[in-house]
């Protein structure tokens, strides 16, 4: 299973209920296509960075999925047609937290491989930098 | 054989260039055990894209490689989601 992210820019104009109707819609959607959702988040609204279809704020929802894959291209392209969607982005994040905790795990070898080498000199006493030296004798 | 010796060892005699105190910083964000970019996060991005907009050069912001990467690839998703400019005049 691969892990997605939606990300997307609802129009201005639409009411608290009609929101709350289209994020029901996008979950049937996605629901529709064969993934399962993992969480919805109201990002709130926001001014926009520039001017999309002449306005200049929009509310943003958050939405994690997963799925095989194959379910995007139906689930773009009914974000693309609907109207009260200014726009969207689908973003595959497995890949990318499974690096984020590769680095995160590589950092704590690192650490800890700091920790036995600053214990270990202490032990031997007398000198601190003669590391190599000192496993020879 | 001998000549080797005396190019060998002309290197330690010349005086080394005067050197600029400089202290190396770290990337900031390995110093921040920061190790996903995310493109939502709009307050970090925008330190790394001053005035017109632009993607700061890592020989400016000094961030390390890797995390280079993710900050352009984060800013330009950010961009295409109007959360960042694309120009700004």
């Amino acid at each position: 299973m691969r892990k997605y992210e939606l990300l997307f820019i609802v129009r201005p104009t639409l009411s608290d209920q009609e929101i709350a109707a289209l994020i029901e819609q996008v979950k049937g959607h996605i629901g529709n296509v064969g993934a399962t959702l993992t969480q919805v988040q109201n990002l709130g609204r926001r001014q926009l960075a520039y001017e999309i279809d002449h306005v200049r704020e929009g509310t943003y929802v958050l939405m994690h999925f997963e799925g095989s894959g194959v379910e995007i291209a139906e689930l773009d392209r009914r974000l693309r047609v609907s109207d009260a969607v200014l726009r969207h982005i689908i973003i595959r994040i497995d890949e990318e937290l499974k690096r984020a905790e590769r680095m995160k795990r590589r950092r704590q070898r690192k650490a800890a491989r700091r920790a036995r080498a600053a214990s270990r000199p202490a032990r031997e006493g007398a000198r601190g930098k003669g590391g190599s030296g000192e496993e020879k004798s | 054989m001998a000549a080797a010796e005396n190019v060998s060892a002309s290197p330690t005699t010349s005086a080394s260039p005067p050197q600029r105190v400089r202290r190396r910083r770290e990337c900031r964000f390995c110093r921040e055990k920061i190790d996903l970019i995310d493109y939502k996060d709009v307050e970090t991005l925008k330190a790394f894209t001053p005035e017109r907009g632009k993607i700061m050069p890592r020989r400016l912001s000094g961030v390390c490689a890797p995390h280079q990467r993710m900050l352009t690839r984060a800013v330009k998703r950010a961009r295409n989601m109007a959360l960042l400019p694309y120009v700004t005049d």
